[in-house]
């Protein structure tokens, strides 16, 4: 091991208090919360400490790079797409270019297997979240409506709704009215109003490459900063390869690896905050004569119950312009078919998010739908302009078949590449159809022809999940390890179900709440 | 009968002295010519520029060979997202392998090389290879398809004159978008022609026809 005297960090051969693997959204929130509590935290990134004004361009080819790029394989029935949709890379992780929507998950949500005999109930309650919920609203801050009508809460939001919505926007909203179907603005991390040093968003329809203005929220611009102004270390460019635990079964640190080069560092605790993919891979890869599959994993369930959102997404062409670059991409929702639908005919629902686009994004979903090439595609593109797009967030129910393990090939850091196997199951595509179908009686309703279906995922989630039983869960309630007492996971990986809202600020809240425990447990004496 | 743009005229980059500059530098250098490649080969790279043609429908070989460079770069620069299915190759891999089994096809089929094949021969033939009605060792041939029409419409759908064909008004930082709702457009937004809007009504594209 290699420690040459000009690395640029300073707590490298001290032992501190808090390990956080991830700089993403869940990583940014711990580090803030344990930071400003004056506990001695090192944040790890795998990718680049990102500057707006200098790495940000209004471009959907170029701000890929903010993408997860590393080798990643998928098999099953239906290998998702891990690229820009799905992963993030470098300071802000997800939240560089997310759409911002943020509601809450549903109260149901949380009981699945009580309620609907379906999934595991999480250890946790709607009720446990609410504090987070709140703090989260006020924090980023929340812009939505004054009268939410779904789920556990009907606002208002801290922040007003966005106001003038896009033609992409308004057609949700009139096709849903000419059904009586309820729809309203999405609550969204995208400001209205100004707040701090940050303006009011700007319409400029690039939320999914990466804010400008600063109008829209990520970590990279909030709880990061705030975490170094409390003196938190954050070491970018270091690609985590192991957690290190001795005999009695507490993690010592971690190993990990910057410019090809491995180094070490000590910590009391260590919070995994790596994703659904990379933190099953990372407790995987730290496998040791002890703990042969891997830390956390004596369930054997570090990797099992892995789950991505299905995101179809349905387009018509209208009579009129649509432009649908323009406006924050989503604006308007309906969570109307959220639930269990009284005739049974499917488990669980899905949500319909109106989405604007940029030409690369329906391109792209345009050849998915119908795989049309030459002449055909490109007279489609000339109508661009006249299409407008609907997308699903649709529940997938827990599967132990669907997993995150090691392939035997390598990844660019000479790490075992992670295998994502899945397949939707027969309830999901129930979610699907109906989903679908919804789409397309909304969009016709609003005067439109629907001429594409494009599957589509987002949101990886699982694979580390929570649970009261260490037979049947990885974490507890604390997104503590059953196996190791001060080894911690804070990101949508301990996700128990999917739920059919997108998960930012749920997985925020529960890790903002692992992390007021973890300042307890030290205050206590206990890590 | 062919019917273009409904935006004769629009061209996006007349507004990008409105953009932040370092967008504006990212898509100025878009449209400066390509170097040498460097991941392709030299017959690999005008197999691809003309595959491009055809997946796209553009004659414009300056455009293509743009296109194409710009690939070329990407792969070679390794900056492509990772993922992929188990058991192919990378990108960069299963394009130029894909791109030799399709010379070897066209030679086996029309007894030419795939540049001196008519577009309907080409077509052709990039049809059976989409639909896997050719017979490759190492790579499904509809993979490969779908690898090379993806980045194809990737890169191509991000040069400029595309944009301005499809009335794409472009980057707005930051400026921004300030008349969003049904019927209303900022000033630099594209002014669609009435008569070339029903011509493409007419050729069946188009704006859709009101129901009511």
């Amino acid at each position: 091991m290699s420690q040459s005297t000009d690395l640029p960090w300073e707590l490298l051969n001290t032992e501190v208090d808090v390990i956080i693997i991830g700089a993403g959204a869940t990583g940014g929130v711990v580090a803030r919360e344990l930071g400003t509590a004056g506990l001695k935290v090192v944040l790890m990134e795998a990718g680049p400490h990102w500057e707006v004004s200098r790495d940000f361009v209004s471009d959907e080819l170029h701000m890929r790079k903010t993408a997860w790029q590393a080798r990643r394989l998928t098999a099953g029935n239906d290998p998702p797409e891990l690229g820009h949709n799905i992963s993030g890379f470098g300071v802000g992780g997800g939240t560089l270019h997310f759409t911002a929507v943020v509601p809450r998950f549903f109260p149901s949500d949380f009981q699945l297997e009580t309620r609907e005999g379906v999934g595991a109930d999480w250890p946790v309650t709607y009720e446990d979240l609410v504090p987070y919920w709140q703090a989260l609203e006020r924090d980023l801050p929340v812009a939505g409506p004054k009268y939410y009508p779904w789920g556990g809460f009907q606002g208002p939001y801290p922040y007003p709704q966005r106001d003038p919505i896009a033609a992409t926007q308004q057609i949700l909203h009139i096709g849903c009215d000419r059904l009586g179907i309820r729809s309203a603005g999405a609550p969204l991390a995208i400001l209205s109003a100004p707040y701090n040093d940050r303006p009011p968003c700007t319409n400029r329809g690039f939320c999914a490459q990466g804010c400008l203005p600063n109008a829209k929220f990520s970590t990279l611009i909030h709880h990061i900063p705030q975490a170094i102004k409390a003196g938190v270390e954050l070491r970018t460019g270091c690609m985590v390869n192991r957690v290190l635990c001795g005999p009695d079964d507490r993690v010592e640190g971690i190993s990990f690896l910057f410019n090809g080069q491995e180094y070490r560092q000590k910590a009391r605790v260590v919070v995994v905050c790596a994703s659904a993919i990379e933190t099953p891979r990372l407790l995987l890869m730290s496998a040791n004569g002890r703990h042969p599959q891997g830390l956390a994993n004596r369930s054997g369930l570090v990797g099992r119950y892995f789950m991505l959102h299905s995101g179809h997404e349905v387009i018509a062409r209208f009579p009129y312009e649509v432009l649908p670059y323009k406006g924050t991409p989503i604006t308007m929702t309906t969570q109307e078919f959220y639930e269990t639908p009284a005739d049974g005919s499917r488990v669980r629902g899905f949500s319909i998010h109106a989405h604007g686009s940029r030409p690369l994004a329906f391109m792209s979903a345009v050849f998915k739908a119908k795989r049309i090439w030459g002449k055909d595609l490109r007279e489609v593109a000339r109508d661009y302009n006249y299409f407008a797009r609907l997308t699903l967030v649709g529940e997938v129910l827990p599967s132990a078949s669907n997993t995150i393990t090691l392939s035997t090939e390598k990844d660019r850091y000479g790490l075992p590449a992670p295998l994502v196997t899945f397949s939707y199951g027969e309830n999901d595509k129930n979610v699907i159809t109906a989903g679908v179908r919804t789409c397309k009686q909304i969009l016709e309703a609003a005067g439109g022809r629907v001429e594409f279906v494009s599957p589509d995922t987002s949101h990886m989630l699982g694979g580390c999940r929570m649970g009261s039983d260490p037979q049947t869960s990885v974490v507890d309630q604390w997104g503590r390890s059953h196996d190791h007492p001060n080894l911690f996971i804070a990101d949508t990986a301990l996700f128990v179900t999917s739920g059919a809202s997108n998960p930012t600020i749920t997985a925020m809240a529960l890790a903002w709440r692992t992390a007021d425990y973890i300042k307890e447990e030290f205050r206590q004496g206990n890590l | 009968m062919m019917v273009g743009t409904v935006y004769p005229g629009f061209d996006v980059m007349v507004q990008s002295p409105h953009w932040d500059r370092n967008t504006r530098h990212l898509i100025e250098a878009r449209l400066q010519p390509p170097g040498p490649a460097q991941f392709f080969s030299p017959p690999e790279i005008a197999l691809l520029e003309a595959v491009l043609g055809r997946l796209l429908d553009e004659l414009d070989s300056t455009l293509l060979q743009r296109v194409a460079g710009q690939i070329d770069s990407y792969l070679f620069n390794n900056q492509q997202n990772g993922d992929h299915k188990s058991g192919l190759p990378p990108t960069g891999d299963l394009l130029r392998k894909g791109l030799h089994l399709l010379e070897a096809n066209a030679v086996l089929l029309f007894q030419r090389p795939f540049l001196q094949l008519t577009p309907l021969e080409m077509d052709e033939l990039l049809g059976k290879v989409q639909r896997g009605e050719v017979n490759w060792q190492g790579i499904p041939p509809g993979e490969f398809f779908r690898k090379i029409t993806g980045i194809g419409i990737d890169f191509f759908f991000s040069q400029p004159e595309i944009w301005s064909e499809i009335g794409f008004a472009g980057p707005a930082y930051p400026r921004g978008y300030y008349r969003l709702e049904t019927g209303l457009k900022d000033p630099w937004e594209p002014i669609s022609d009435p008569e070339r809007e029903d011509a493409r009504v007419a050729a069946g594209l188009g704006p859709a026809r009101r129901l009511e």
